[in-house]
């Protein structure tokens, strides 16, 4: 083979020039591509650089508001001055009102450590706008769940050609060796990413999850136990979120908050009549005429949107209308009236047509409950605060009877012993009562009628507060929590209920200690008033001693009861009674009731005062804009192994969370890409690339014109097609013979431009080699076909030179080559011309 | 007269489907001028061409000197080609060399030292009275003189065989007489073997040993001038002989010519730019 190649170049034949100048061409057709496409990405190049650095020049691009860039620059200097001594900084154009500075930092600071907390670090610069990473090299992970930057961290590092890997936003950004085998690291990242998904088990709204994590907890447990996954981690509340997924949270809560608020829909269906979601049904309303099939819709009506269907029941949500026209009475509170309003449902047919009866609508509305409640809580608390009021009232009173009643005692006992004294006084030696006598006792007894009447004047007024309304409020605060939901407001007034109960029991055992004594001390009273008048009405006491002293036995056996009866009341007792009574009274009086008061009609200002129709069409355009007939509502998210499938989890998910109402969503733990300043060189290196294989095209049909069409020329000439003598089937065969100008010529132009086009480094997306074989050759074959036109060569030169003995290849080099088109060809066969 | 320099033997030549010779057969014995004649298109100028495979033959045998010419592997025939002058219709000069180096040009190819073929074109040139046009470019020169250097560089290897294909075909009648006598000199005074393919049948009368007559690619009469025109047995002949006549020339006058001496001494031909009498 070698000897055979040896041969041929010694050789002096015109093969080894085409040879020759195939090899030439295609090294200049490569210099030729490569310095085009080197030249174009030396300026797009340079473009791209000034904008933003060379590759690896700089780290990060901190953007600056444009009318901050001032304040911002000594600002800027000082925190790299004081916190990342040794960065360097740069000013690179402003765009978009967005002045830019590139940061480079020392090694040092390029660590994970560092590179997690660099946005923190400009936060105080004025205007600051945010950053831009484009340290390099770099891989970037996109969208890494929150719960997988950990673990994904950790498994790159692993990697031998990753120096550190940090999270900056929601990316995972892995540093990398400079030496890097590109396309294998991409592989071997792209590896790690498939051992792991996240998977999302989505709730649709108003499925209430009271504890997420625990929920989270039992379905790791029951998928570890039932699927033995390397690895299945709960992250729900690991999660981070973006403008966006906040943005539909919060349109979720919205619909959620809203819904909260509307009456709850509810069809037993009629099973003749069946129902599908997003159908719609009418009932009566307010209009005065029944619904009858077959007519329009009236404005009256109330039209309800279907949401869900389990079995025979069909909730829904008002659309048109509000509950209030159906029922007004829902707006008194009443033990009735905030129950739910029962009414005939009839599909809504064509959008306006009453359709047939579906089924039963119950219709509730908790929002109208709350209000009633809070007004009827409002009421409630004034009665129960002027309850108090009258007891603690009744319990002052009280202890004033109590000092009356102690005072009357100490008179009494002071009559019993001036009746004492007298008597005793009689049984001496003077054995006689005299007028000084009868005077104190007189005086005594006055004194003691006068105090008795106090005490019944005291008596009289105190009575035990009505409790009979008690009851009463006791019913309506049952209600209050029973339909509002208000519980703790209701418990809370229930508590001050019972105080004011207990303080008005209290007072009435008190009154009924010292109520029977009363009785007692009227007809003591009497006896007295009668022995006073009795006495005034004695002309003198020798006449009526007898009379007197029968009064006085009466008396002073009467003042013996009472005092009796008196001394059985323990006062003390009633006093301490008492006293505990006002303290617990006087408490709930010290309770800000007023605060309490505009607390509540605060909460019933917070109540949105919307109708159900526009609560119905605020839900369906959040419903439209979020889209999905599932709303994401409770949501647990886990990081799991890349094998589990959707359709293994379905059924655990079912079994832990008790309902089929759910949507799994899968979804890789991240998406690799290039760092932003490589993808922008890289862009440029298939720019380059592109160009050096367009210029190789260009270069290719070029040369074919040039040189290689006078060349086809010629060969057309000199070696025509072999006649045959013979009929029609050697002059068959002779058409089958190839053209050799055109084999020739495909041939040069399929191998130049394949050697300029791989020589030049091109590659024109979408071209392979084969592209390249078949695209030089049909460009040679059309040189071929115009070579006549583009270089004609003389016949008649060409066989005096056959007549003269000159061989073909002397043909080619003095008589065809220099008479053809100046190109490479015509410089190499400079070399060989004898006469020039 | 020795032996047989050139024999053709059933040479045929098709262009596709049509057929330009139709077997010819011929023979020329060294040192002997025999002229074709016939119309245009009867294959005189295919047959020529084909002696030194300037055209492919389709079929036959050709041998020159010896040498099964029809044989010969390309590499083989320019040694042959060297051997056998030809004088084209059209000149065929090659136009970006000047008159001595399309003269030298064969020459130099055939592995002559530059100077060597540089000396035998200038002879050559000399022979045919342009040696003083030697560096002048073929657009420089008359359809004559341009003649006269394809003749000159035919001449310059001292070719054994000359074939001429009509060779004042493309000459206005001034320049025809130029040539003619520089050929007509080059038959008298060379012992060179010569095939002339030629339509000037006076020329042909005076310088021919034997005349073809051709028609559809045929030999169809063969003999010596005089007894081909005196009674000519086909159409083509009787044609030329009224040619012969309408031109008024004196049988007796060609007879002359005929049987004078073809080759004499001294000068024989006129130098560039000389006038030339009509004859």
């Amino acid at each position: 083979m070698i000897k055979r190649l040896t041969s041929f170049l010694r050789a002096d034949t015109f093969k080894k020039d085409i040879f020759i100048l195939l090899a030439v061409t295609i090294f200049v057709g490569g210099l030729f591509s490569f310095g085009l496409a080197w030249a174009a990405d030396l300026y797009f190049g340079d473009t791209v650089s000034g904008l933003v650095g060379e590759v690896g020049e700089y780290d990060l691009i901190l953007h600056v508001r444009e009318d901050a860039q001032e304040a911002a620059i000594p600002e800027l200097e000082r925190i790299l001055r004081e916190s990342l001594p040794g960065t360097v900084y740069k000013q690179a154009p402003t765009v978009v009102g967005k002045a830019n500075f590139l940061l480079a930092f020392p090694e040092d600071y390029k660590n994970r450590e560092v590179m997690e907390q660099i946005d923190t670090y400009f936060e105080a610069v004025p205007g600051y706008s945010g950053t831009t990473l484009i340290m390099s090299p770099t891989l970037t992970v996109r969208g890494v769940q929150f719960g997988a930057k950990g673990l994904l961290i950790g498994r790159l590092t692993e990697l031998p050609e990753i120096k550190y890997a940090f999270v900056y936003g929601s990316n995972v950004v892995a540093a990398l060796a400079e030496e890097v085998d590109m396309p294998k690291l991409t592989e071997k990242i792209e590896d790690i990413l498939a051992e792991y998904q996240t998977v999302e088990v989505r709730f649709p709204i108003g499925y209430q999850i009271e504890n997420l994590a625990d929920l989270g907890g039992r379905l790791v447990w029951a998928i570890q136990d039932k699927l033995q996954p390397e690895l299945v981690r709960d992250v729900t509340m690991s999660g981070e979120t973006d403008d966006l997924s906040a943005f539909m949270d919060t349109l979720v809560e919205m619909k959620r908050f809203l819904l909260g608020y509307a009456s709850e829909v509810e069809i037993a269906l009629d099973t003749a009549a069946p129902l599908r979601v997003g159908e719609r049904v009418v009932i009566q309303g307010a209009a005065p005429q029944p619904l009858v099939v077959g007519e329009s819709l009236r404005p009256d009506n109330i039209v309800i949107d279907i949401m869900s269907i389990h079995g025979n029941t069909a909730k829904g949500m008002i659309t048109q209308g509000d509950i209030s026209a159906v029922a007004p009475e829902i707006l008194e509170f009443s033990a009735d009236s905030s129950g739910p309003v029962v009414t005939k449902a009839y599909r809504l047919e064509r959008g306006t047509k009453v359709g047939p009866l579906v089924g039963e609508t119950t219709i509730r509305n908790d929002r109208y409950a709350l209000l009633l409640a809070i007004d009827e809580s409002v009421k409630l608390l004034a009665e129960l605060e002027v309850m108090a009021q009258e007891a603690d009232e009744t319990g002052r009173h009280l202890l004033e009877t109590l000092d009356a009643f102690e005072a009357t005692l100490d008179q009494i006992a002071q009559v019993e012993e001036t009746l004492r004294l007298v008597n005793a006084s009689l049984d001496g030696p003077l054995g006689q009562l005299s007028e000084i006598n009868l005077a104190d006792i007189t005086r005594a007894l006055q004194n003691t009628s006068a105090s008795i009447e106090l005490l019944l004047a005291s008596m009289g007024v105190v009575s035990a507060p009505a409790t009979g309304h008690l009851a009463d409020v006791e019913q309506r605060l049952a209600e209050v929590g029973d339909q509002s939901g208000l519980d703790q407001v209701s418990s809370g007034l229930s508590a001050v209920k019972t105080e004011v109960a207990e303080g008005a029991q209290g007072l009435e055992q008190v009154l009924q200690n010292i109520n029977p004594v009363a009785q007692l001390l009227q007809g003591f009273k009497q006896k007295i008033d009668q022995f006073v008048v009795q006495v005034d009405n004695f002309g003198s006491l020798a006449e009526n001693s007898n009379v007197v002293y029968e009064l006085m036995s009466e008396i002073g056996g009467a003042t013996s009861s009472v005092l009796a009866a008196m001394e059985t009341v323990d006062v003390n007792a009633l006093r301490r009674d008492l006293d505990e009574i006002i303290t617990r009274l006087s408490a709930i009086g010290e309770l800000d009731t007023n605060l309490v008061r505009e607390q509540m009609n605060e909460v019933r200002q917070t109540l949105p005062e919307l109708t159900d129709e526009q609560i119905g069409r605020s839900v369906r355009l959040i419903d439209s804009y979020i889209g999905g007939e599932v709303i994401p509502g409770e949501r647990i998210q886990l990081l799991i192994d890349g094998r589990v499938t959707e359709k293994q989890l379905r059924p655990i998910v079912q079994e832990v969370a008790g309902t089929p109402d759910f949507t799994i969503y899968t979804m890789p733990i991240g998406t690799l890409e290039p760092d932003t300043l490589g993808v922008v060189f890289s862009i440029l290196r298939e720019v380059r690339s592109t160009i050096a294989g367009l210029a190789a095209v260009v270069f290719t049909l070029i040369v074919l014109w040039l040189d290689h069409a006078t060349i086809i020329s010629a060969l057309r000439k000199l070696v025509p097609g072999r006649k045959r003598f013979g009929g029609r089937f050697a002059r068959l065969i002779q058409r089958l013979e190839p053209d050799l100008a055109g084999v020739y010529a495909a041939v040069v132009g399929a191998v130049i431009l394949w050697g300029t086009y791989r020589l030049a480094g091109g590659a024109i997306p979408y071209i392979s080699t084969a592209h390249l074989f078949v695209l030089g050759g049909l460009a040679g074959l059309g040189t071929a076909t115009l070579a006549e036109r583009i270089s004609p060569v003389s016949e008649t030169e060409l066989l005096a030179g056959l007549s003269l003995g000159l061989r073909k290849t002397d043909i080619m080099r003095e008589l065809v080559l220099p008479e053809g088109r100046p190109g490479v060809a015509n410089l190499l066969n400079r070399r060989h011309l004898r006469f020039k | 007269m020795t032996k047989k320099h050139l024999e053709i033997k059933g040479l045929k030549k098709y262009y596709g489907s049509f057929p330009a010779v139709r077997g010819v057969d011929l023979e020329l014995a060294r040192g002997e001028v025999v002229v074709i004649m016939g119309p245009s298109g009867c294959g005189k100028s295919t047959v020529i061409r084909s002696i030194n495979r300037l055209v492919e033959p389709t079929a036959g045998e050709i041998y020159f000197d010896g040498i099964p010419v029809h044989s010969l592997k390309p590499e083989q025939l320019a040694p042959l080609r060297r051997r056998i002058g030809f004088v084209f219709q059209n000149f065929n000069l090659i136009q970006r060399l000047t008159a001595l180096e399309n003269v030298m040009l064969g020459l130099v190819y055939a592995g002559l030292d530059k100077k060597v073929a540089r000396r035998l074109a200038e002879e050559a040139l000399a022979k045919v009275g342009l040696l003083s046009a030697a560096d002048k470019l073929p657009r420089e020169m008359s359809g004559g003189q341009q003649q006269r250097i394809g003749i000159a560089r035919a001449l310059a290897f001292q070719p054994e065989l000359m074939l001429w294909d009509e060779p004042t075909a493309s000459l206005d009648p001034i320049l025809v007489r130029e040539v003619l006598d520089v050929m007509e000199e080059l038959v008298r005074s060379t012992g060179t073997t010569m095939l002339i393919v030629t339509h000037e049948v006076p020329f042909a009368l005076r310088v021919a040993d034997r005349i073809l007559l051709m028609a559809e690619g045929k030999v169809i009469e063969e003999g010596a001038p005089a007894e081909i025109f005196q009674a000519p047995t086909s159409e083509v002949g009787r044609k030329y002989l009224e040619i012969i006549n309408s031109e008024a020339k004196d049988v007796a006058e060609i007879s002359r010519r005929i049987l004078q001496p073809r080759r004499s001494e001294g000068k024989l031909l006129p130098q560039a730019g000389e006038c030339i009498e009509s004859a």
